[in-house]
C-alpha cells in the first residue's frame, strides 16, 4: 500500500509539474515526454493519464494545452509508433474535439491530417469526421490555416481511404461541397481543384453532378492574377475540373459558350482552351446541339484579325481542330457541320476584295489536317475557287490566290495516306498553273508558284513521267534565261526539292544539261554569269554519291584547265569555294580521295616532273594556285588518318628519297613525256619545282589530322629546316609553317629528341646576317606551335625570345619578336589546321612571360621603342585574357597603362589601356596611380584622338573616374573636366557625344548639392 | 515638395530601347548631325520628382515632341504634364533645360514647352522656362538645385 502510494505520489509530481507550467509551451517538455515514451519509461497510456486533467479542464487555456501536447507528442513519435487500435483512439478524441473552441479547432485539425496520413484508421473514424464536419464545421467561416487543412484532409482521405469513402459517399460529398463551396482564397482553391479531380474520377457522382459542377464552374474563367500563384496554374486546375466527368458537359457547355461571347480576352482564350481539351470527353452527343453556336463564335473570331488578339486566333483554332477530330466519327454529323462551314466560308473565299482571304484559308487548312477524307473534301471545295480566282483575277489577287495551294498543300506532308502515289484534287490544274506562272515577268507571282511547286515536292503527292518532264523543262527554261536574282535563288531551292523527290527525271533532264552546258563554257573559256550561277546552282542539287563525283571531278578539271590557261575568268575561284563547301558537308572518305587528293598529288608531281610544263611553272605564282590548294588543303581536314597516312608516306619518299611512284605509278594518259628521272630529280627539289611542291606538302602536315603518325621524323624536319635558307620567300615561308605544324601534331618525345637541332638552326640563322630574319621567324613560328600544344620546350624558346628583345638593336626585328607573345594567343589558324591544343595556354603563357617582359618595359635604361615593344608584348596578350583574371594584375600593369595612354604613335596600345580602365577598375579606386595625370591624359583623347573608338573610350573613362574617386579628389579637376568635355559635347560622332554628355553631367554633379 | 502625391497612380508606358548605332555612325569620316533621337535620348530618363519613374515611361516627353533644326541651331521640347493642375510641371520643365543646358553644345537655343492644353497655366510656365535669368536665378537656390540633381543622377 505505502509502495503503492509513493508510486502514486511520484506520479502526481510530475503532473503538478505540468498543471504549473503549462502556461508556455516549453513547460510540457515535449520533448522529454517523447523521449521517455521511445524509451519505455512511459508507456502512451500513462502520459494520457497524465494528461488527463488538462484534457477535461473547464478553463479554455489548460484544454489547449492539453491538446496540443497530445499532438505535438504524437508527432514527434517515430512512425507507425502507435498501433491501429491507439490511432483510432486518438483520432476520434480528436474529432470530437472539434466540437470544441475554435482554438482548438486548430489543433485536432492538424492531428487530424497527420493520424490520417500517417496512419490507417478504421471506416469508422473517417464516417465519424465526416458526419461531424458536415454537423459541426461552417467550413466557410474558420480562418484561412484550418480551411486549408481540412481541403488537405479531404485530400488524404481520397488518396488513402477511397474504399472508405464509398460507403459513406453520400455525406462525404456533400460535406466536400459544403466546406469547398464559396471559397476564395487561391492557395485553398488549387487544393480544391485538385481533389475536385480525384472524387469526380473515384467516386461516382450521381444526383450530385450539377451541385459539384456548380462548386468549380463558378470560378470560370479565372481572370484575377494571385500573389501567390499564376493564373495559369489556377486556370490550368479549374480546367482539369472541367474535362474530368463527361456528366459536366449539359453544364459546361452553356457556361463556355457564355464566355466565348465575352469581350475579355483571357475569358475567351479560356473558354476555347476548354473546349478543346473537353471536347474528347464530352463527345459527339453532348456536343451536337450546340456546334453551330460555337462554330459561329469560332468563326467570328478567326476572321476578326483586326480586333481579335493572335492568342484568340490561335485558340479558337485549336477548338476547332478539336471538334472536328471529336464528330469525325460521325459522318452526318461531320457533313452536316462541314456543309455549314462551307457555306458560311464561301463569300470570303470567293471575295478577295473582302480581305478576309488569309484567315479564311487557315480555317480550311486546320480542317484540312484532320484527315486525309477531310483534306480531299476541303480541296474539292476550295481548290475550283482558287483556280477561278489565278485565272481571271488580277496580279495581286493571284499571288494571294496561290498561297491558298500553298497553305492547303503544306498540310499533306502531316496526312495519313493509305495510298503513297497519292494525288491531290485539282492537282493536274494547279501544276499546270504553277507552270505557267514560271515567268521571270512578273517576279513576285513566279516567286509565289515557286514557293507552291516547293511545296507540292515537300507534300511528297504523285506526279507522273509526263509532269516530272514538263516541270524539267519549265526549270531548265527558268534557270537558263532568267536574270532576276530573286526569282533565280528561289528556283535554285524548288529545284533542289525537285532533284530529291525525283533524282532521276531531273538528273535526264535537267542536271546533265546543266552540266554540259557549264562544260561548254567553263572549256571554251567563254564563262559568262549564267555560267557561273550554273556553277553555283548545280551545287545545291548533288544528291547522291554519283553527282557528287561528277561535279568533284569536272570542277577540278577546271582548275587545273583554269591554272594553265591562266584565263581571267573567276570559275576557277568559284569551283574552289563550291568544292570546299561540298567536301565540308560530310563527303564520303573513298570520293575525297578519288577525285580531289588523289588527282592533286599527281597532278602536282607530273608537273614537276614533265618537261612540257616547264614554262608554265617558271611563270606561276602562288596566288595562281590558291584555288588548287584551298581544296586540297580542305580535303586533307576531312580525310580519314589512315587515307591520309598514306599520302604522308608517299610525300615522306619523295622528299626524303625522291621516290614518286607511291604518287605517280605512270604518267597520265594525255601525256607523252618520259620522265626521265635521272635528269629530273636534279630540277625536281630546285626552283621553281620546288615553290609548288611545297604547297602541296604544305596543305598536307598543316592541315591534316594532329593523330597521323609521322615517319622519318627527324629527317623530315631536317629537309624542311633545310628549306628555310631557301632563296625563295615563299618557300621559306611554306617551309617555316610546316615546321610549325609538324612540332605542333607530334608528341613531347618526338619533338624533345629533335628540339636541340631546331635550337642549334635557330641560333646559326640568327647569327648570320644574310638569314637572321628567317632565324626569328623560326624561333617565333616554333614558339607559337609548342606553346598551343603545351610543350614544356616552348619556355626555352619563351626566354630566347626575351633576350633578343632585351639585346637586339634592330627596332623592326624586336617589334616582330614582341608580336609573337600576342600571336601565340590568336585561335584562328588552330581552327583551321587541325592543330593540337593545350587547355588554359592563355594563362600560362601570360602568367610565365609577364615578370620578364614588365622587367623590361621598367627597365630605365632602355628608349623608347624598346620599352614600347615590351608593352606591345604585354597590352596584346590582355585582350585575350577574362576580365576576373586580370583584375589582380592590374596593380602591376597600371605604370603600362599610363604610358600607353600617352604613346600616341601606337594607337592599338592605347585602346587596350581605355579598355583595361573600363573593365578592369570597377570598383576598385586605387587602381590608377596619379589620378590627376590620367585624367587629363584621357581629357586629352576625348578632345583630339582621331580616332572614333579612343575617344568615345576616353569620355567613357572619365565617365568611369567621376564615379570611383572621391569628391575631395577630383574637385580639383572638376571645372577643367567640364569646361573641356564642353567641346566634346559637339563631336562629329555621336556615339562620342552620347558618351560626352554622361561624362560632363556626372563631373558637374561633383561637389553640388544631392 | 506636398505629403501627398497629385497624382497616385499613373499610367506607366513601355521604355524605348537602347539606341543601336548604324555602320555610317561607326564611321570616323561621317558626321553625324544631332536629331531628335539624341536629344530625346538626353531626357528620357530623367527621374520624375514624385514617382520612381522616368519621365520616358510616365510619357511626359515623347521623342515625336522634339524637334531639332541644325540649320537655325534650334531644339523646341514639348512635354506633357500627366496630370493638367500638375504643380511640378515647372520644377519637369526646368529640370528638362537643366539638362540639356549641360548635355548639348552650347550653339543651340533651347525651348522647352508644355504640350499646348495639357496645363492649366500653360503660359506661365512657359514663360518662366524660358526666361534665362529666371532660370539663372533658381539654379542659386540650393535646395532647388538639390532635387534637380536628384531627378538628373543616373539620367544617362
Amino acid at each position: 500500500m505505502i509502495d503503492e502510494s509513493v508510486e502514486k505520489r511520484g506520479h502526481s509530481e510530475p503532473t503538478v509539474d505540468i498543471e504549473q507550467s503549462d502556461r508556455c509551451d516549453s513547460m510540457i517538455n515535449v520533448n522529454e515526454c517523447v523521449h521517455s515514451i521511445i524509451s519505455k519509461q512511459l508507456t502512451i497510456d500513462e502520459f494520457v493519464v497524465k494528461l488527463e486533467h488538462l484534457l477535461t479542464s473547464t478553463k479554455l487555456e489548460n484544454r489547449f494545452n492539453g491538446v496540443n501536447s497530445l499532438y505535438s507528442v504524437i508527432k514527434r513519435l517515430p512512425k507507425d509508433y502507435l498501433n491501429e487500435n491507439e490511432a483510432n483512439h486518438f483520432s476520434r478524441f480528436f474529432i470530437i474535439r472539434l466540437h470544441d473552441q475554435y482554438s482548438i479547432v486548430n489543433v485536432a485539425l492538424k492531428a487530424i491530417h497527420f493520424l490520417f496520413k500517417n496512419y490507417h484508421v478504421s471506416n469508422e473514424i473517417t464516417a465519424l469526421f465526416t458526419t461531424t464536419l458536415n454537423a459541426e464545421i461552417q467550413v466557410a467561416s474558420q480562418p484561412l490555416e484550418d480551411r486549408f487543412i481540412i481541403y488537405q484532409i479531404f485530400g488524404i482521405l481520397l488518396e488513402n481511404y477511397i474504399e472508405d469513402l464509398k460507403q459513406i459517399k453520400s455525406d462525404f460529398l456533400i460535406g466536400f461541397i459544403q466546406a469547398a463551396e464559396g471559397e476564395r482564397d487561391p492557395r485553398c482553391l488549387l487544393v480544391i481543384f485538385h481533389t475536385f479531380v480525384k472524387i469526380t474520377e473515384n467516386l461516382s457522382l450521381g444526383h450530385l453532378d450539377e451541385e459539384m459542377f456548380e462548386l468549380v464552374g463558378c470560378y470560370f474563367p479565372v481572370t484575377y492574377n494571385p500573389y501567390t500563384l499564376t493564373r495559369e496554374e489556377l486556370s490550368e486546375a479549374l480546367l482539369n475540373c472541367f474535362k474530368a466527368s463527361p456528366s459536366f458537359a449539359p453544364y459546361a457547355i452553356p457556361l463556355i459558350i457564355e464566355k466565348l461571347e465575352s469581350d475579355l480576352d483571357t475569358s475567351k482564350i479560356d473558354a476555347y482552351d476548354v473546349l478543346s481539351r473537353c471536347c474528347s470527353v464530352y463527345g459527339i452527343k453532348q456536343l451536337e446541339p450546340f456546334i453551330p453556336i460555337i462554330w459561329t463564335n469560332i468563326r467570328n473570331d478567326s476572321l476578326k484579325s483586326y480586333s481579335a488578339t493572335s492568342g484568340q486566333i490561335v485558340a479558337a483554332l485549336n477548338a476547332l481542330e478539336a471538334i472536328i477530330k471529336t464528330i469525325h466519327s460521325n459522318s452526318k454529323t461531320l457533313n452536316e457541320f462541314l456543309e455549314l462551314v462551307f457555306k458560311d466560308l464561301e463569300p470570303t473565299l470567293r471575295k478577295i476584295e473582302l480581305c478576309l482571304l488569309k484567315p479564311t484559308v487557315k480555317i480550311f487548312k486546320i480542317i484540312a489536317s484532320c484527315g486525309a477524307d477531310l483534306y480531299e473534301k476541303v480541296a474539292k471545295f476550295v481548290y475550283p475557287v482558287a483556280l477561278e480566282h489565278c485565272s481571271f483575277r488580277s496580279k495581286i489577287e493571284k499571288v494571294d490566290a496561290f498561297e491558298i495551294f500553298n497553305e492547303l498543300f503544306s498540310v499533306v506532308s502531316n496526312l495519313k495516306l493509305e495510298n503513297i502515289e497519292y494525288k491531290s484534287p485539282h492537282q493536274e490544274s494547279i501544276l499546270l498553273l504553277c507552270l505557267s506562272s514560271l515567268s521571270p515577268e512578273d517576279s513576285d507571282l513566279c516567286i509565289t508558284a515557286l514557293r507552291t511547286l516547293e511545296t507540292m515536292f515537300s507534300a511528297t503527292l504523285s506526279l507522273s513521267n509526263e509532269e516530272q518532264v514538263s516541270i524539267s523543262h519549265k526549270f531548265l527554261d527558268l534557270i537558263m534565261k532568267n536574270e532576276n536574282d530573286k526569282i533565280l535563288c528561289k528556283s535554285r531551292q524548288v529545284l533542289q526539292k525537285f532533284v530529291f523527290r525525283c533524282p532521276q527525271t531531273s538528273r535526264d533532264h535537267i542536271l546533265s544539261i546543266l552540266f554540259a552546258k557549264v562544260k561548254n563554257d567553263c572549256l571554251s573559256g567563254k564563262s559568262s554569269p549564267l555560267s557561273l550561277q550554273l556553277i553555283d546552282t548545280l551545287k545545291y542539287c548533288l544528291v547522291d554519291d554519283s553527282l557528287k563525283c561528277d561535279y568533284l571531278s569536272f570542277g577540278m578539271q577546271i582548275i587545273f584547265e583554269s591554272l594553265k590557261a591562266k584565263n581571267e575568268s573567276k570559275t576557277n575561284v568559284i569551283f574552289s569555294q563550291n568544292i570546299i563547301d561540298v567536301i565540308n558537308d560530310d563527303l564520303d572518305d573513298n570520293i575525297l580521295c578519288d577525285q580531289i587528293v588523289d588527282p592533286v598529288m599527281k597532278a602536282v608531281t607530273h608537273m614537276c616532273l614533265c618537261n612540257d610544263d616547264e614554262d608554265f611553272i617558271e611563270n606561276a605564282s602562288c596566288l595562281d594556285f590558291k584555288p588548287l590548294f584551298d581544296v586540297t588543303s580542305a580535303a586533307f581536314r576531312k580525310l580519314s588518318i589512315e587515307r591520309t597516312k598514306q599520302f604522308v608516306d608517299a610525300v615522306i619518299a619523295l622528299l626524303l628519297l625522291h621516290s614518286y611512284t607511291q604518287l605517280l605509278p605512270q604518267p597520265p594518259p594525255i601525256c607523252h613525256c618520259d620522265l626521265n628521272v635521272n635528269m629530273k630529280m636534279q630540277l625536281f627539289l630546285n626552283e621553281p619545282y620546288i615553290r609548288i611542291l611545297m604547297q602541296l606538302v604544305h596543305s598536307l602536315f598543316c592541315h591534316m589530322n594532329c593523330n597521323v603518325v609521322i615517319p622519318y621524323y627527324d629527317g623530315l624536319l631536317q629537309k624542311m629546316l633545310n628549306f628555310v635558307e631557301n632563296d625563295s620567300e615563299e618557300v621559306s615561308k611554306l617551309s617555316l609553317d610546316v615546321i610549325a605544324s609538324l612540332v605542333n601534331k607530334t608528341n613531347d618525345e618526338q619533338v624533345s629528341s629533335v628540339f636541340d637541332n631546331l635550337m642549334k638552326s635557330i641560333i646559326n640563322l640568327i647569327h648570320s646576317q644574310e638569314f637572321k630574319r628567317r632565324g626569328i621567324d623560326l624561333l617565333i613560328a616554333l614558339y607559337r606551335a609548342m606553346v598551343t600544344s603545351g610543350k614544356r620546350e616552348s619556355e626555352q624558346l619563351a626566354s630566347m625570345l626575351l633576350s633578343f628583345l632585351n639585346k637586339e638593336d634592330d627596332k623592326i626585328l624586336v617589334i616582330n619578336a614582341a608580336n609573337a607573345f600576342v600571336l601565340v594567343h590568336n585561335e584562328n589558324h588552330i581552327n583551321e589546321s587541325n592543330a593540337r591544343v593545350s587547355v588554359f595556354y592563355h594563362q600560362k603563357v601570360y602568367f610565365q612571360t609577364l615578370p620578364a617582359l614588365m622587367q623590361g618595359f621598367t627597365n630605365e635604361d632602355y628608349p623608347k621603342w624598346r620599352k614600347q615593344a615590351f608593352a606591345i608584348a604585354i597590352l596584346g596578350q590582355l585582350k585575350y585574357l577574362s576580365n576576373n583574371l586580370l583584375k589582380t594584375e592590374f596593380k602591376k600593369i597600371r605604370s603600362l597603362i599610363n604610358f600607353s595612354l600617352e604613346d600616341s604613335t601606337n594607337v592599338e596600345n592605347q585602346v587596350i589601356a581605355l579598355d583595361c580602365i573600363l573593365h578592369l577598375m570597377d570598383s576598385d579606386s586605387s587602381l590608377l596611380s596619379n589620378v590627376e595625370s590620367t585624367v587629363f591624359q584621357l581629357l586629352y583623347l576625348t578632345k583630339n584622338s582621331t580616332l572614333l573608338k579612343i575617344r568615345h573610350k576616353a569620355a567613357e573613362c572619365l565617365a568611369l573616374v567621376a564615379n570611383l574617386y572621391s569628391e575631395r579628389t577630383l574637385l580639383p579637376l572638376r571645372n577643367q573636366v567640364v569646361n573641356d568635355l564642353k567641346f566634346c559635347l559637339d563631336d562629329k560622332k555621336r556615339l562620342v557625344r552620347y558618351a560626352a554628355a554622361e561624362a560632363r553631367l556626372k563631373w558637374i554633379l561633383i561637389g553640388q548639392p544631392k | 515638395m506636398s505629403l501627398f502625391l497629385e497624382n497616385a497612380n499613373p499610367l506607366i508606358f513601355e521604355k524605348a530601347n537602347k539606341r543601336e548605332f548604324s555602320a555610317d555612325e561607326m564611321n570616323d569620316a561621317i558626321y553625324d548631325e544631332v536629331d531628335a533621337r539624341e536629344v530625346y535620348d538626353l531626357i528620357r530618363g530623367i527621374k520624375d520628382p514624385e514617382h520612381p519613374l522616368t519621365l520616358e515611361e510616365l510619357n511626359v516627353v515623347e521623342e515625336d515632341k522634339v524637334v531639332v533644326d541644325n540649320k537655325r541651331n534650334l531644339i523646341t521640347i514639348h512635354f506633357t504634364p500627366t496630370i493638367d493642375h500638375c504643380s511640378m510641371a515647372t520644377l519637369i520643365g526646368l529640370t528638362i533645360v537643366v539638362k540639356l543646358l549641360r548635355c548639348l553644345p552650347s550653339r543651340f537655343k533651347i525651348d522647352v514647352r508644355i504640350t499646348e492644353g495639357r496645363h492649366a497655366t500653360e503660359e506661365a510656365i512657359n514663360k518662366q522656362l524660358n526666361d534665362k535669368e529666371r532660370v539663372s536665378a533658381a539654379l542659386e537656390n540650393p535646395n532647388l538645385l538639390q532635387v534637380i540633381n536628384q531627378c538628373l543622377i543616373g539620367s544617362l
